[in-house]
């Protein structure tokens, strides 16, 4: 029985070790920035992936002016991920989720631009599920490829980071990064859907009253939340506290109010996102 | 020999760093990883926080208590909404019958209230006997499923509201680390029994009554640091005099100097003010004690200089001069006596009001004729205008923990006193009497005072 409990307690320490070890080079990698490598859709330019540090500069005009592309950039993926998991993915219920979603969003962003809906439409979804079938598992293969490369190396991907300070820093830059990206550059879907969809709920259900607002504008919280494929959030935790108490227990009460979230795009699962939240909007 | 290897103190020691270990290893895969996105918040769509305040608890259950159950809940709520912190949820919305579930936290199940969006929740049981109520009242974190504050108060049953302001006040620094304004008043000038006298309500313009009788004239109270004092402006002997007085025991001061004795201020923690005289035929700002002898003359200036508002620290003075032509507000260091122009924007600016925090000062403004409150930062001097288009607001006062302002405002017509919380939101009348209400000044904590005068 010792000889069992040592056992079980040497493969513990080993794994606990193990993540400690793994620890830093993580959080080294990441400070405050996205840890996720922005994949460029072959749809837009296929590899305009910047790794020097002058690429941000670009990529903020462009997503000021044409934010209107990445969305249409963006809704095929979700065509693959549903015909993918046939052959890859197990979990069919990210298959069914992704399933609804799909059929909609093309319709309606092609109706407003068209006259003649119906044709329009049909041959729209005819490109795009034509388009779907030939780029988009490539794609998505070479993000998740990517994805692992990053994860396995730790320095390229901290400059590929820094490269994107859109993603993650605390001006309004992070909100447009999911969103923009039209000029070549375009987030994961992860990212849109963390930037628009996790965003405007949790955003929704957060109350701050102004006036505790007023001494602490540049107070941050990080939360960091796992939402499972079916969009239920199954763990909340911070990984900073921001130093007021209220900012604190109201940003872990909208995330709270936010559960469930709509599922997000599969191929991540759990997939996990930092929220930081700060007052800084509070007076306009 | 496995049991005495168990019991032996060395391996209770490695077992308990095994279970520390064991506790990491599970917690670090989750905490470990970093997360796939970051995304920023910084605008919550919610601006006050949803609170529910259902209906009491009677203990013995009897009729009349079931009534002041419903009484004191409405209390609670009044006082609580009243601080535009919270968004009180509608009693009509609740999921089920609070009066079945247990007012205690285990009792409670907290999934009917986060479903409905309370944040919070403050459930309370009452017991009356005769004369005397008993309230327990808790305020819990809906989320957490915690209590975050909870009491028990004894009183007659008259002294209800107070027992509720008394809690709310508890909720108010258990939210945000500080004592509310539950336990301050206001002074206003009224005319509702004819000339304008001094009145005085409570925060939240409940109790108006008069504190002057003269029949004549009385303008611009100020309330001492202590709050046992107010100054105010007096025509009781056909010209302006200053009326020092102790509020308690009636007693006090005048200050009947040759001109005008107008627009007292307190001295922040002493038992000095300041006004301004214009004995020497030029008006001009003197520190006088609370006894009406003058301490020294504050301000050297030909031109006109009134409405004295000191910094909390007591370092420095905004007043109004009109020596660039039109009145405008300036900040003198008491120190150096060096003066600076605050004001540049608009053509007239006065009535300055030092923010109890001390990085911003309330005034009122006109450009078009129209009077409004502005804001002014003190270091950045940023101007932001807080009310427009609603008639004339004028004479700001800051509450003394400085999340609301008190005004007055003929946005209906009459004169009358109005709060908006100190960003401009939430206007909102604060009591409706005849006749004029006009000149509020909110009065520091009066209850619980700590520090007394230094005379």
């Amino acid at each position: 029985m010792l000889a069992v409990s040592c056992a079980v307690h040497l493969a513990l320490i080993a794994l606990a070790a193990f993540m400690i070890a793994h620890k830093p080079a993580y959080r080294r990698s990441s400070p405050s920035v996205i840890n996720v490598t922005m994949v460029s859709f072959p749809s837009s330019t296929p590899e305009a992936k910047p790794s020097g540090p002058a690429a941000p500069k670009v990529e903020t005009p462009a997503e000021q002016k044409i934010p209107k592309p990445a969305p249409k950039a963006e809704t095929p993926p979700p065509v693959p991920v549903e015909q993918k998991p046939v052959p890859e993915t197990p979990k069919p219920e990210a298959v069914s989720v992704a399933k609804k979603t799909e059929p909609v969003k093309p319709k309606e962003s092609l109706k407003k631009k068209t006259f003649k809906p119906d044709k329009v439409v049909e041959s729209a979804v005819k490109r795009i599920e034509t388009r779907a079938e030939s780029t988009k598992p490539d794609s998505l293969a070479q993000a998740l490829d990517k994805l692992k490369k990053d994860v396995a190396k730790g320095p390229p991907n901290q400059a590929a980071g820094s490269a994107l300070p859109a993603g993650a820093g605390p001006p309004a830059g992070g909100q447009s990064g999911g969103e923009g990206g039209g000029g070549g550059e375009v987030g994961t879907i992860w990212d849109v859907y963390a930037n628009n969809i996790v965003m405007e709920q949790v955003q929704k259900n957060w109350a701050f009253p102004e006036q505790l607002a007023g001494n602490i504008q540049n107070a941050e919280a990080l939360l960091v939340i796992t939402i499972a494929s079916s969009g239920e959030i199954v763990d909340i935790w911070f990984e900073t506290r921001s130093g007021n108490a209220y900012l604190d227990e109201s940003a872990y009460r909208a995330v709270k109010k936010s559960n469930p979230l709509p599922p997000p795009p599969a191929g991540k699962s759990p997939l996990s996102v930092g929220l930081y939240f700060t007052p800084s909007g509070v007076q306009k | 020999m496995k049991r005495v290897v168990e019991n032996s103190n060395a391996l209770n020691c490695i077992r308990l760093v095994f279970a520390c270990l064991l506790f990491l290893a599970l917690a670090c895969p989750v905490s470990g990883k970093s997360p796939d996105v970051y995304i920023n918040i910084n605008n919550p769509f919610l601006k006050k926080i949803p609170i529910a305040v259902p209906v009491f608890k009677g203990v013995s259950g009897n009729d009349s208590e079931l009534a002041k159950c419903a009484e004191a809940a409405d209390m609670l709520s009044r006082t609580l909404d009243f601080t535009s912190y919270f968004k009180l949820l509608d009693r009509g919305s609740f999921l089920f019958d609070p009066r079945k579930d247990d007012i205690v936290g285990a009792g409670i199940n907290f999934q009917n209230w986060t479903t409905v969006g309370a944040e919070l929740l403050i459930t309370g049981g009452l017991l009356v006997q005769g004369d005397a109520v008993e309230a327990e009242l808790r305020l819990f974190d809906s989320f957490k499923g915690q209590m975050l504050v909870g009491k028990k108060y004894k009183g007659p049953t008259a002294d209800l509201l107070k027992i509720m302001r008394r809690f709310a006040g508890e909720v108010i620094y258990s939210i945000t680390g500080e004592r509310g304004i539950f336990d301050t008043q206001i002074a206003f000038v009224s005319t509702q029994t004819g000339p304008k006298e001094i009145f005085v309500c409570d925060f939240d313009g409940y109790d108006p009554k008069p504190v002057t009788r003269s029949g004549s004239i009385s303008l611009s109270p100020a309330w001492s640091s202590d709050g046992q004092w107010l100054a105010f402006t007096s025509y009781a002997r056909g010209k302006p005099e200053l009326q020092i007085r102790q509020l308690k025991e009636k007693r006090g001061a005048v200050v009947a100097k040759e001109g005008v004795n107008i627009s007292p201020a307190w001295f922040p923690g002493q038992f000095a003010l300041a006004a301004t005289l214009s004995f020497s035929g030029d008006s001009e700002i003197y520190l006088l004690t609370g006894n009406g002898n003058i301490i020294r003359r504050l301000t050297h200036n030909p031109g006109i200089d009134v409405s004295p508002s000191f910094s909390p620290d007591g370092k420095q003075m905004a007043f109004v001069s009109n020596r660039s032509g039109n009145p405008h507000i300036y900040i003198q260091e008491l120190a150096s006596g060096q003066v600076r122009r605050l004001t540049f924007q608009g053509r007239y600016n006065t009535q300055p009001a030092w923010s109890p925090k001390g990085d911003r000062i309330a005034y009122c403004g006109s450009d078009d004729g129209q009077f409004n409150i502005h804001v002014i930062g003190v270091k950045a001097a940023d101007s932001v205008q807080l009310t427009r288009n609603a008639g004339n607001n004028e004479s700001p006062s800051w509450s003394p923990d400085g999340n609301l302002i008190a005004f007055s405002s003929t946005r209906q017509g009459p004169s009358r006193i109005y709060v908006m919380n100190a960003y401009g939101t939430d206007q909102r009348m604060l009591l409706n009497l005849s006749g004029e209400q006009t000149s509020p000044r909110w009065s520091p904590p009066l209850f619980n005072q700590e520090k007394p005068l230094d005379f």
